[in-house]
């Protein structure tokens, strides 16, 4: 019965956006850099993200999915969470996802000059947040 | 330092004569995720490769995939709690409670899952767990898990209903958790997986994860 309910809910709904995984599964090392506007932003469990709007050449607006941490792990590896906000204009580099227009943020170029990177509460390494 | 302390005092047991695992633990980057080299069954081969983490990933449910992949996050802690009859290993990530009781004489019949989550709904993809002690070591004997993958993180071997998995988690001189874990499960695996993660003692403490599956979705 309880491997039934499993199955039930694995294949009763839609795939979602964000999800706990492998990061090397699922973005490519390659890298991209866009200038866009943050839109709904998501400081959530088991991954935050937030929605890139890129204006393209042709005038049009192009959303890409940007996939941080865990809200737990930002927080935990120093993130302020007002660190972004939705609105602003940033220039993000990420890794290009498999999934069509995802992309695992790598660091993101603030409005006031700053570069805010990803830093794990686990990671021994001295990495800094921010850097100019 | 820590040898000294137990050369001096002894080694640290809890309550009840058992060796002392308490405490709260977060993954030590230096020793983790370390599974041996996988050999799938042809079943398992194909069941590995029809595997989309995309789309698959039992994580859009905020479930995991597998006990394997519960030990190997690396990003939230781990509590265990000692008792004279049971142990309680809370997984931060999407608020599992695993409760093992030792000394029992077998499983049941019945395998229900020893792992809820907060709204203690069962998680069948980690099994039904028994332990005991041997010596400064807990062993923990899972079977009866549901179909899953063993962990989700740079691979995701699938685990099936046949799936038997045997823990030995103990500290180590430097005060570390260590959990080396066998896999055997005849369907999938053409011969057992081993899998080692160790855990440094961790300055943070247990929080409520709170995993709800519509909130990080855009769609």
């Amino acid at each position: 019965m309880l491997r039934n309910l499993v199955l039930t809910i694995l294949f009763s709904t839609p795939a979602l956006l964000c999800a706990h995984h492998s990061v090397a599964l699922v973005f490519s090392q390659e890298r991209i850099t866009f200038e866009g506007s943050i839109k709904e932003l998501k400081w959530v469990n088991p991954h935050s993200s937030f929605i890139l709007e890129v204006a393209k050449e042709d005038g049009t607006k192009e959303e890409w999915l940007v996939e941080l941490l865990a809200r737990i792990a930002l927080e935990r590896g120093g993130w302020n969470l007002d660190e972004l906000q939705n609105g602003w204009n940033i220039t993000l580099t990420g890794r290009i996802g498999y999934r069509d227009r995802a992309l695992r943020f790598v660091e993101a170029r603030l409005p006031d000059g700053r570069t805010l990177r990803e830093r794990s509460p686990l990671d021994p390494s001295d990495k800094k947040i921010f850097s100019r | 330092m820590a040898l000294g302390c137990i050369l001096l005092y002894g080694w640290p047991v809890a309550s009840f004569g058992q060796p002392d695992l308490e405490g709260i633990w977060g993954i030590d980057r230096t020793l983790f995720r370390q599974y041996s080299e996988v050999r799938y069954t042809e079943e398992g081969q194909r069941r590995h490769d029809a595997y989309d983490v995309l789309v698959d990933d039992f994580s859009y449910q905020c479930i995991p995939s597998g006990l394997g992949r519960a030990w190997d996050e690396p990003d939230t802690v781990v509590k265990i709690e000692q008792f004279e009859d049971r142990v309680v290993i809370q997984y931060e990530m999407f608020d599992l409670v695993r409760t093992v009781y030792l000394n029992q004489n077998g499983h049941p019949v019945e395998l229900i899952p020893s792992t809820v989550n907060i709204h203690g709904e069962p998680m069948p993809t980690m099994g039904h767990s028994i332990g005991w002690y041997e010596g400064d070591t807990l062993m923990i004997e899972t079977i009866g898990y549901a179909r899953g993958n063993i962990t989700t993180l740079l691979r995701y071997p699938p685990q099936s209903m046949a799936l038997r998995s045997i823990e030995r988690i103990y500290r180590d001189e430097s005060d570390r958790l260590v959990v080396n874990i066998d896999w055997v499960d005849p369907i999938t695996l053409a011969e057992p997986l081993v899998s080692t993660n160790r855990y440094l003692r961790s300055k943070f403490d247990l929080t409520v994860y709170g995993c709800i599956k519509e909130e990080f979705d855009h769609e």
